[in-house]
């Protein structure tokens, strides 16, 4: 008896279930998945919202479908965007998100991408890249000997970021450095130069959203290094002063690969003014040396000089950070828990007060290895 | 269960030879394979009559043993005095039910003139299949023999592994017509007789015409018929049932099949096999994860495929994306009827790969290999990743070493294939959360299917997920209530002190 009314049960909870059915399947074949979103502004401002998604078929030579609407907001743009395509367009894939410089050049662009955070169908994995031109350049650029334009955007942010050349900022990371008081947003750069895209390095936003600086790859290796997000590998090539020059050879050139580097950020609030002690110590191999020179016996000189070249280096980047009073290290965070009173007065305005911060770099560098050629 | 001879069923034997004989060939009407011989005693000067079925006895013991002493030795020559016959087992029979029975079954049954009892003679020889390798339970370090159809062979052959006077046995008759001879083997200091006698009301309950193997046996006594799990073990091997046997459970031997029964048993017994247990313990406890996870492939994977296709694409990397859109893209049909179409053919293939005789079996394969693996792709039909996951359930449902719980696997399989098309992975964890909670719920003679993970008893552990070396396992699984635990001293003790 109890075993039929089981059976009985269960035989009509599986034709509910079967009645509800599920009403938001979408097969992949029906829908159109755009893996590359753009923002950007034409010459009269007015936003547009371009999608680059795959074609499927064996017939079909180019293999990506390009769409531009003019459009309010994101979501609204959807329907605008169906008109145009197969399927049904789903932000379910997007790798890459692009924004132009002219986005950049406005306040609170930020707001628009709302739509990724509260939908929870969207990615939020997605890599933030800014472009430095307009952004329409690079989305029709169709390119016979390269991938896919959003396959090569994620695979160069990807690649590069691992060698900390470029910031990795998903779409989620991003928005945190919106939110958090105590960093300032920077994300991928980009760059289209005679039809060929570079990846230039970091753009540095300001709190509010717009254009600050831009760091080259060397620069951003030593943003990361500031931001203790370095991996051990990255390569420094410095010319050693008072080493003699060959001719049109820089025959000076010294090149390492760090190993593990350690960052230690001292934070304290001295005569009206936050002050970062920052110390990086790492373990280097050479790996490169044109010129002679006994590293055997005289390992300290060249440690010294190099540590000179580096600490120069950070000096400069900082100067760039406060001039354009942002924080893309994030030293608010330190100043937050070291000294939270203080910090506290100033949170709303902290990348201005950074920029009145004393900040002090020291580096120790010890070669560790000088490679299997004497 | 009409019985037109009712009226001669508890009849004293007549005590004249030809009303007796009358009285046979009435019992026997229609029975032209029934032999009828007879002749004179010469030990006692009586006349008899010998009859027995041509074909389920053995002719060379009836004229050795029983026509050639009886015919040419000569004896005491006093009517009602000993006969002497070199037959092993001579029972005297008083009532005419027991001599039908005993005709039927293959004994030769001797009937005297002026005597009121008849004797049957052990002479039951049938046509017999030789101890071979078994079939479905191959082993590469195990014994070669397999059971055969005769219920006191196969209770030999588990004999020879455990020659021990604990080793009982019950013997009962299921099958009011076929009077099947079920025996219960058991060793009486280990099982719990609480199980024991368990068991053996439920086998006595059963009311039917005839149990034809074991299959059938298993649904007439299992917990839960309802479910699509298997409760109880069906092995072919000596070695495994004694091995169970040693373990604390009752082996059940049904006459006439060639397979044994094994009860009571948790999920994780059908993941082990005799191997495991003669390979070194590393490498079997590999293969118990294989086999685990082999089966979780075998019940989920189209499901996944199904679900990812049809609701959660974003979770499929940018570069497989490209491939699968590519290879979807020319697909007619939506995921569940490409999935379905292809497991349907799958299922096809391996049922025709059976009944098939084998030198037409090839022909199958051959055909299944180019639909599967080929023409369909290259037709557009299905998605070439379609065909590998395919591939890989058929694979994962080929290295469990039970059939049955394939069986399950196979099911549920297609069960959750419906539930990922409604609900994507919502449907899937769903599907899982019933299944579990089904396998907690189950017994399997009383004792939780279970065991040792729900009720958790982590002593049990060491012989299912991972196989712990055999000198480590000293005591009998605890999921048996065995009342004997301990199974084995310290072996190795001495070594390690060392």
């Amino acid at each position: 008896m109890k075993a039929r009314l089981n059976i009985a049960l269960l035989a009509a909870a599986i034709v509910c279930l079967i009645l509800k059915g599920s009403s938001d399947q979408l097969n992949l074949e029906d829908s159109a998945l755009p893996l590359a979103l753009c923002l950007d502004l034409d010459q009269n401002d007015e936003l547009h919202i371009y999608t680059s998604s795959p074609v499927f078929g064996k017939n079909i030579k180019k293999k990506t479908h390009e769409i531009d609407v003019k459009a309010r907001a994101l979501r609204q743009s959807r329907t605008m965007q169906n008109e145009q395509s197969p399927g049904f367009v789903q932000g379910r894939n997007v790798q890459v998100i692009l924004i132009g410089r002219r986005m950049l050049q406005h306040k609170d662009w930020f707001r628009l991408t709302d739509i990724f955070f509260r939908d929870a169908r969207n990615t939020i994995t997605d890599r933030m890249i800014a472009v430095d031109g307009p952004v329409s350049e690079i989305i029709y650029l169709n390119l016979e000997d390269q991938p896919m334009i959003p396959s090569l955007l994620r695979g160069m942010v990807d690649t590069k970021s691992a060698v900390s050349e470029t910031a990795n900022t998903t779409a989620q990371e991003l928005r945190r450095q919106f939110i958090d008081t105590g960093i300032t947003p920077s994300m991928a750069e980009i760059k289209l130069k005679n039809k060929v895209i570079l990846l230039t390095g970091t753009t540095l936003l300001h709190k509010n959203g717009t254009y600050a600086a831009s760091l080259g790859p060397q620069e951003t290796v030593l943003l990361s290094i500031l931001q203790k997000k370095a991996k051990p590998g990255v390569s420094f090539s410095y010319l050693i002063p008072g080493q003699p020059k060959s001719g049109p050879f820089e025959t000076d050139t010294l090149s390492f690969s760090a190993g593990k580097i350690k960052t230690k950020i001292k934070t304290s609030y001295r005569q009206g003014r936050f002050q970062f002690d920052i110390n990086i110590k790492s373990a280097v191999t050479l790996s490169e040396r044109l010129f002679p020179y006994d590293v055997y016996k005289n390992a300290n000189a060249l440690e010294q000089k190099v540590a000179e070249q580096m600490e120069g280096q950070f000096e400069s980047l900082i100067a760039k950070i406060q001039q354009h009073h942002i924080d893309p290290i994030g030293l608010g965070l330190y100043a937050r828990s070291y000294e939270h009173k203080q910090y506290k007065k100033v949170e709303d305005h902290w990348a201005d007060e950074l920029s009145d911060a004393k900040i002090k770099v020291s580096v120790d560098i010890k070669i560790g290895a000088m490679g299997p050629v004497k | 269960m009409v019985d037109q001879h009712n009226d001669v069923h508890n009849e004293e034997i007549p005590t004249e030879l030809v009303k007796m004989i009358t009285q046979l060939e009435c019992v026997f009407s229609d029975t032209p394979d029934l032999i009828m011989r007879k002749l004179r005693i010469k030990q006692t000067g009586e006349q008899a009559v010998l009859t027995y079925l041509d074909g389920l006895t053995d002719k060379i013991s009836i004229n050795q043993d029983v026509l050639r002493p009886l015919l040419f030795e000569a004896g005491s020559g006093e009517a009602g005095g000993e006969l002497m016959m070199t037959v092993g087992h001579i029972e005297p029979q008083l009532n005419w039910s027991q001599i039908k029975l005993s005709i039927l079954q293959g004994s030769s049954v001797l009937f005297v003139d002026g005597r009121s009892e008849a004797y049957s003679l052990d002479t039951k020889g049938w046509p017999q299949r030789a101890i071979e390798d078994p079939q479905l339970e191959a082993s590469l370090k195990g014994a070669h023999q397999g059971f055969v159809e005769t219920g006191e062979q196969n209770i030999a052959l588990i004999r020879r592994y455990i020659p021990n006077r604990e080793l009982k046995l019950k013997r009962l008759t299921v099958g009011q017509r076929g009077q099947t001879t079920v025996s219960v083997l058991y060793l009486e200091d280990v099982v719990n007789p609480n199980l024991l006698k368990r068991l053996i009301e439920r086998i006595q309950q059963i009311d039917v015409d005839v149990i034809i193997n074991t299959g059938e046996l298993t649904e007439f006594i299992e917990d839960s018929p309802f479910s699509i799990f298997p409760q109880l073990i069906s092995t072919e091997r000596p070695d495994a049932a004694a091995s169970q046997i040693l373990q604390g459970r009752c082996v059940i031997v049904v006459d006439r099949s060639p397979s044994v029964l094994v009860t009571p048993v948790s999920f994780m017994s059908f993941f082990q096999n005799v191997d495991d247990y003669s390979t070194r313990w590393p490498i079997s406890t590999f293969l118990r994860l294989l086999r685990l996870f082999a089966f979780f492939t075998a019940a989920f994977l189209p499901g996944i495929y199904i679900a990812v296709i049809s609701y959660h694409f974003e979770i499929i990397p940018l570069k497989l994306l490209l491939t699968l859109g590519e290879s979807r893209g020319q697909v007619p049909f939506p995921p569940f009827v490409e999935a379905i179409f292809m497991e349907i053919t799958l299922e096809m293939l391996r049922e025709a790969g059976i009944r098939l005789p084998a030198p037409v079996g090839q022909t199958v394969g051959i055909v299944g290999g180019i639909v599967i693996g080929q023409a369909v792709v290259q037709a557009g039909l299905i998605s070439n990743i379609m065909v590998i996951i395919v591939s890989f359930t058929a694979i994962s449902s080929f290295i469990l070493p039970n059939f049955d719980m394939v069986a399950a696997a196979r099911l549920i399989r297609f069960m959750l294939m419906v539930l990922a098309t409604l609900f994507g992975f919502v449907g899937l964890i769903i599907g899982l959360m019933i299944m579990i909670g089904h396998l907690i719920a189950l017994k399997s003679l009383g004792v939780p299917y279970g065991s040792p993970f729900a009720p958790v008893r982590f002593t049990d552990w060491k012989d299912t997920l991972v196989r712990v070396p055999l000198w480590l396992m000293n005591k009998r699984p605890l999921s048996t209530t065995p009342i004997q635990i301990k199974r084995q001293g310290k072996s190795r003790v001495g070594e390690e002190s060392e």
